[in-house]
């Protein structure tokens, strides 16, 4: 056995070289360095991740405010020191890695924007391998998984292609089984020859099957044909085809995998890669405090898997609006308007053709019962009786000026019959100012469909056998030549009062409900009528500025409403004013200063003009 | 003898283009090289079987060696008849006349044995067909001296095992349209 060295080593060579590839996957552990996430400094850009916002009007370097005692004050830009730390250019951000692990977020229009920077070492970027790192967000319950980032090297993805190609080539290769039987799967060539000679009029080849041809020895196409097929090829193909998953098994160890956020292919890594990752989460009740952790696995071309260890968590806090809410509860109101219309229709019944008013009972009752009305109203503590309008109403019979003058006139005497009941029974209670006006109204088809409609006799008209006119006359035109009188009311200071009761507002409570559990669209359709502080919340977290400015504006000036102003003002680039608003706010209330760190747009005005608590 | 062997050469060739439906003749390229005429008669009688007859005469003219061998004998086709592998046995009779070595055989030989092979289709109507067999022989004859009216030696009677038949031959379906 001369040879029994070399072909030992020979076979321990070719051994290590296989299973080798697959060690080299761990090759990185002795160089102990892991891939980090960070935050960002966002000292160098504005407080938004919409870099396309240009700063037009706040190129001015300084400018004067009053703060809240009158004074005026002078703002300056401040001017920023370079900063020290990994300093890699990157192409939006002057992205400078600072090593903070906790960050706040604002929450806005329900949405919360968290961004992070993941950095690779360059010892994990091998050629043969791909790196995936899945960032995790840990919120109260629950946990969101996003979307992963995949960075594979060269000769990984060339053996990923190899590999689909492989499957391919293998899907290729099996041949369709109900397609073309006769010239995949037979000797087609003797076939033809044998059926020329000894089955001659058999058009198989032409598609067209005789299962009752027979020549003089008793031959049928069908032994002919299975006698020339090609038995083995068929096997194999059926073996093809129930191995095609085992085959995408061992072809593809690694396939593509769909819905990454980042995939890519990194040629030559001269140092470590920084990826900044961004991510939009609808903010819900529970968000007060979301961790993210990263998870990262380093895959082989041939499917091996090794997990790889992350450095520490981040925790990012949510600021919302909602701290501002107001919670002094709100009762019922009920407001007492400044005018108000009173009417009343009487009976009296005239004479025809007369404006005298007899003396039945039945007027006496209607008399009595407008004197009660009349004092009735005046009795009413809080108005008084501006104008009186009485309207009299005739029946259709007669000629129109005829009507017309008896109509005025009619007025004329109730209005005499008003006016002594004023002047007699309540002399002390009604001023002067009264002024009492006559309306004619001549009564129209209109008017008796109207009463015809309330009235029981209805059927009767239409399918009864009565005479309808004397019906009528005798019954319905009386009721048309009634009198309408109508008071007009004002409250005697003019001002409309609200009244509030001691019930608790259960739709104001239901609204600051649905505002704390940040549904701001429910909450605002049921606060919009109340336009208070909460109200321009709800306007606020919406991202409706304007409205919400208005309803500030209107409100009484606190700490609360001149912060949430400052972050509008902030929020539609006016800097002058909402420094302006700020500044009054913490002097008016110090502690707001340390609110406003937590606020985005408040916390890069008091960056970029330098603002401290005690200024 | 002569005679005899091209009447059966006529008989094959007419009774081939009168009676027969399918049936072939073919021609023994292996045995060509020691006789001029190899033919053999196939009748088919059904799907699967098939009757042969089968001349090789060599007349003295082309070398030393005149020998006439006649054989009859039945093919049993696998699948189907000159379309695939078939066996078969037959019976043999011949006359010698031969030159060996140091001597002269002159005699006759009976005997029988099986056969099989295998036939392709070529077109639409030659075959190439190669069989092989085995038999057994009864041979009888005078053994003399090399050379012209050599001398009388003595005479063999006995049984031997030889190949019955050897041939790669080419076959050609007559009467068939």
């Amino acid at each position: 056995m001369k040879y029994k060295s070399t072909i030992l080593a020979f076979i321990i060579i070719i051994s290590i070289s296989i299973i080798g590839c697959d060690i080299l996957i761990y090759s990185d552990i002795t160089k102990k360095e892991l891939p980090t996430i960070s935050h960002l400094d966002r000292s160098m850009s504005s407080y938004s991740l919409d870099y396309s916002k240009n700063e037009s009007d706040n190129d001015i370097k300084s400018f004067i405010i009053k703060n809240s005692k009158g004074e005026d004050v002078l703002i300056n830009r401040a001017i920023k020191d370079s900063t020290t730390g990994q300093m890699i250019a990157h192409r939006e951000l002057n992205g400078i890695v600072i090593s903070a692990k906790s960050h706040t977020v604002s929450e806005r229009e329900g949405i919360i924007n968290l961004d992070f920077m993941i950095s690779i070492p360059q010892s994990l970027i091998k050629s043969d391998c791909q790196t995936i790192f899945k960032p995790l967000l840990v919120r109260g319950k629950d946990t969101i998984r996003l979307r992963s980032i995949a960075l594979s090297g060269q000769n990984f993805y060339k053996a990923q292609k190899r590999g689909y190609a492989k499957y391919e080539q293998y899907l290729n290769s099996i041949i369709p089984e109900h397609e073309n039987e006769i010239e995949n799967f037979t000797y087609i060539n003797d076939l033809i020859i044998f059926l020329d000679r000894y089955l001659p009029q058999s058009k198989i080849l032409e598609g067209k099957k005789d299962p009752e041809l027979k020549n003089e020895y008793g031959l049928t196409e069908e032994e002919v044909i299975n006698y020339y097929k090609k038995w083995w090829l068929i096997k194999r193909n059926r073996k093809k085809i129930e191995q095609i998953p085992q085959a995408y098994n061992k072809y593809i160890k690694t396939p593509y995998i769909k819905d990454l956020k980042l995939d890519s292919i990194v040629r030559k890594a001269n140092g470590s890669i920084l990826y900044h990752y961004t991510q939009q989460l609808n903010s819900s009740e529970k968000t007060g405090k979301i961790d993210l952790f990263l998870t990262g696995v380093l895959k082989n071309s041939r499917g091996l898997t090794r997990s790889i260890k992350c450095s520490d968590s981040l925790t990012y806090y949510v600021s919302s609006m909602i701290n501002f809410i107001d919670t002094t509860p709100v009762y019922y109101k009920t407001i007492v308007p400044i005018k108000i219309d009173e009417s009343y229709t009487s009976d009296i019944s005239f004479a025809q053709n007369s404006a005298i008013i007899e003396s039945s009972d039945k007027n006496n009752i209607e008399i009595n019962n407008i004197q009660n009305k009349i004092l009735a109203i005046s009795q009413l503590e809080k108005y008084k009786i501006d104008s009186i309008i009485i309207t009299a109403n005739t029946s259709p019979e007669g000629s129109y000026k005829i009507n017309k003058d008896l109509s005025q006139n009619r007025a004329y005497t109730v209005k005499t019959l008003i006016d002594s009941i004023l002047s007699n029974k309540l002399k002390d209670r009604i001023s002067n100012n009264i002024t009492i006006r006559c309306h004619s109204k001549i009564g129209t088809q209109n008017d008796l469909i109207s009463i015809l409609e309330n009235n029981e006799d209805r059927e009767l008209l239409l399918y009864g056998e009565i005479d309808q006119k004397r019906l009528i006359q005798e019954r319905y035109y009386p009721k048309m030549r009634s009198v309408k009188i109508d008071f007009n009311l004002s409250k005697i200071d003019n001002y409309a009062d609200t009244i509030y009761s001691n019930q608790l507002d259960t739709i104001y409570i239901q609204a600051i409900d649905l505002l704390k559990k940040r549904d701001y669209n429910k909450a605002l359709e049921l606060l919009k009528d109340y336009r208070d502080l909460n109200c321009a919340i709800a306007y606020m977290s919406l991202a409706r500025d304007h409205s919400a400015l208005d309803i500030l504006n209107s409100i009484k000036d606190t700490p609360t409403s001149h912060y949430l102003k400052a972050i509008i003002y902030a929020r539609l680039n006016n800097e002058k004013l909402a420094v302006e608003n700020f500044i009054i706010a913490t002097d008016q209330n110090p502690s707001l200063f340390y609110r406003a760190i937590l606020d985005p747009e408040i916390s890069f005005i008091i960056q970029k003009y330098n603002i401290h608590p005690n200024e | 003898m002569k005679r005899l062997a091209l009447l059966f050469v006529c008989l094959i060739c007419i009774s081939a283009y009168s009676i027969a439906q399918n049936s072939t003749i073919a021609y023994n390229l292996l045995a060509s090289t020691f006789s001029p005429i190899n033919i053999e008669y196939n009748y088919i009688a059904s799907n699967k079987i098939s009757v042969y007859a089968n001349v090789k005469y060599n007349p003295i003219s082309f070398n030393n060696r005149k020998y006439i061998i006649l054989s009859q004998g039945v093919k049993y086709w696998l699948w189907h008849q000159n379309a695939g592998f078939f066996y078969g046995f037959g019976g043999n009779y011949s006359k010698y006349n031969i030159e060996l070595k140091r001597w002269r055989y002159q005699g006759y030989s009976v005997g029988m044995g099986c056969l099989a092979g295998y036939s392709k289709i070529i077109n639409y109507k030659t075959n190439v067909e190669i069989s092989a067999g085995l038999g057994i022989y009864y041979i009888n004859n005078d053994q003399f001296l090399k050379g012209l009216c050599g001398d009388f030696e003595r005479s063999n009677s006995k049984l031997c095992i030889a190949p019955y038949q050897l041939s790669i031959s080419i076959v050609r379906i007559i009467n068939i349209r």
